[in-house]
């Protein structure tokens, strides 16, 4: 019977898919403008991306949605394609995980083996932030921002497998993304705040403790947690200790690809993908059930893992 | 006096902005100095919030309430020292914001705060702001300086690329530009052809004030 992604991420040893971004940039999306436009005018290019992060062993692959709310599509002009940019990151995801199926199914031996089924493959909705602030710091309300994930997720004709929440630097933020998920949908929901180090533990910029956020997020339902972006793998090791006895819950973690240096204006990521994969397999270790890459982490460093994960190679050849 | 700078210093710190407003009140019908009382009282408070944010105690709502403190302390004393300005019929023109692609404004803010205790006409165009806005409202009201906030490194450049754009308009040298903003520094204000860098609101006002 096929692993379902609640048993994926229960039995632990799940790999995520690393950075969409920087891979976009590096195939000449130009900086500043919004990579979910590329759903429309670059799909191969999504493909590409995606079949890589599948060829590499990712269990979980994230659609290209990531800031497609409609306010921040707005800014760019294409407000009007909520719809059409968020179906399509879903329709993606789910045809690169068919063609990747088939191509494996055109190996005798993957047939032979009988292990098709086995090797399970998940479409991941990645929801970033809205952008709209909520008080002290900005002037929107709760109503507004939980309106805005909705029309996000109302705009969606595809079915997938997870609804993954990240990046989100305000838990109230969070809560209210899981709030809007859980009326929309029936999949399950991940809910992933970035943090930063600080003297006294972990911190978003709201100053949110993450121990505390998990607590409150399992309390509001929320299926798997995590913590992604802003640190690097190695900070990511004390966060996972603090959010593995927090919560009895499914965890993710989602490093960057080291601390960024800033060349020209624009941050570099030069962590080596051996370094990151050391890492990651200690955050397994520390009973961390998912472990992908953010800013600056590529196929290589989602390879890297799973060669040290799966020593018999069961990420594709 | 000490005590009562002491208070409004704590007022902005705590993020209690109907006390920061009373205070500032109390200034106006005492006649105290009011460039002191901000110098030394109001704008304490808020370099006190940004040493709790550099040790990890002030996250950014702390840092929002402070700043509405001050800013209900300006909202009261601003009617006098605009007025004043117009008396001393203004030492200067300034147009302040923070560059395109950078929502950070308090230390912007604050700037624009001590400009104004210290007699300049100050426009403060907010966050994010367009660079062809900066060129437009310059020229509106005859700036003669134009003050550049930036403080993220990936939105610094843009303070290169309003110089650039005001050389490409032939009015390089109509104006007078300084920069600002934590990852800035004299080195970059030399390297992209500012006349001068601050490093905190104190030092913009000396800045200014020796270029023009």
């Amino acid at each position: 019977m096929r692993v379902t992604v609640r048993e994926l991420f229960e039995r632990g040893g799940a790999l995520l898919d690393g950075g969409m971004g920087s891979m976009l940039i590096a195939a000449g999306l130009q900086a500043g403008s919004p990579p979910e436009e590329w759903n429309h005018t670059n799909p191969d290019t999504l493909m590409r991306v995606h079949a890589s992060y599948l060829a590499a062993g990712a269990d979980v692959i994230s659609t290209n949605t990531f800031g497609a709310t409609a306010a921040r599509l707005e800014d760019h002009g294409l407000g009007d394609q909520l719809r059409s940019i968020n179906t399509a990151g879903v329709r993606l995801a789910r045809d690169a995980i068919a063609r990747f199926r088939d191509g494996r199914m055109d190996m005798s031996q993957r047939r032979d083996s009988g292990d098709e089924t086995a090797d399970a493959r998940f479409v991941a909705l990645s929801i970033g932030p809205t952008g709209k602030m909520l008080p002290p710091v900005g002037a929107a309300s709760e109503d507004e921002v939980k309106a805005e994930f909705t029309a996000q997720f109302r705009s969606i004709e595809e079915d997938f497998d997870l609804v993954l929440i990240e990046t989100i630097f305000d838990l109230r933020e969070g809560l209210l993304a899981l709030e809007a998920a859980k009326d929309t949908f029936p999949y399950p929901v991940a809910v992933s705040l970035t943090y930063n180090t600080n003297p006294r533990g972990f911190f978003t910029v709201m100053g949110d403790e993450a121990g505390a956020a998990v607590k409150q997020l399992q309390a509001a339902g929320a299926d798997i947690v995590g913590a992604n972006c802003s640190i690097s793998s190695g900070d990511m090791l004390a966060l996972a200790d603090v959010l593995r006895r927090s919560t009895d819950l499914p965890i993710l973690c989602q490093p960057n690809a080291g601390n960024p240096t800033v060349e020209n204006h624009v941050p570099v990521y030069g962590q080596r993908p051996e370094e990151f994969a050391g890492d990651a397999i200690k955050l397994f270790e520390k009973g961390i059930n998912a472990v992908g890459g953010c800013c600056g982490t590529t196929p290589d460093f989602i390879g890297e893992v799973s060669a040290r994960l799966r020593p018999e190679g069961a990420a594709g050849s | 006096m000490k005590q009562f700078l002491n208070h409004c210093a704590r007022a902005v710190l705590e993020g209690d902005k109907p006390l920061a407003a009373d205070l500032a009140s109390k200034v106006l019908t005492e006649r105290y100095d009011i460039l002191q009382v901000i110098e030394q009282g109001f704008a304490v408070g808020i370099r006190q919030a940004g040493e709790l944010w550099k040790k990890g105690e002030y996250f950014l709502p702390e840092l929002a309430f402070s700043a509405e403190a001050m800013k209900g302390a300006m909202d009261v004393l601003n009617p006098e020292l605009l007025e004043r300005a117009d008396q001393d019929r203004s030492r200067g023109v300034v147009v302040i914001g923070t560059v395109q692609g950078d929502i950070h404004d308090i230390g912007k803010t604050l700037v624009a705060t001590m400009l104004t205790a210290n007699g300049y006409r100050v426009i403060d165009m907010g966050a994010d702001t367009q660079h062809a806005r900066f060129l437009e409202e310059a020229t509106k009201h005859r700036a003669d300086v134009l003050c550049l906030s930036a403080l993220l490194t990936t939105t610094m450049a843009g303070q290169r690329e309003v110089i650039e754009l005001l050389k490409k308009q032939k009015r390089r040298d109509t104006i007078k530009v300084v920069i600002g903003g934590a990852p800035t520094s004299a080195q970059w204000a030399r390297e992209i052809g500012a006349d001068g860098y601050a490093e905190n609101a104190v030092e913009a006002v000396h800045v200014i004030a020796s270029l023009l």
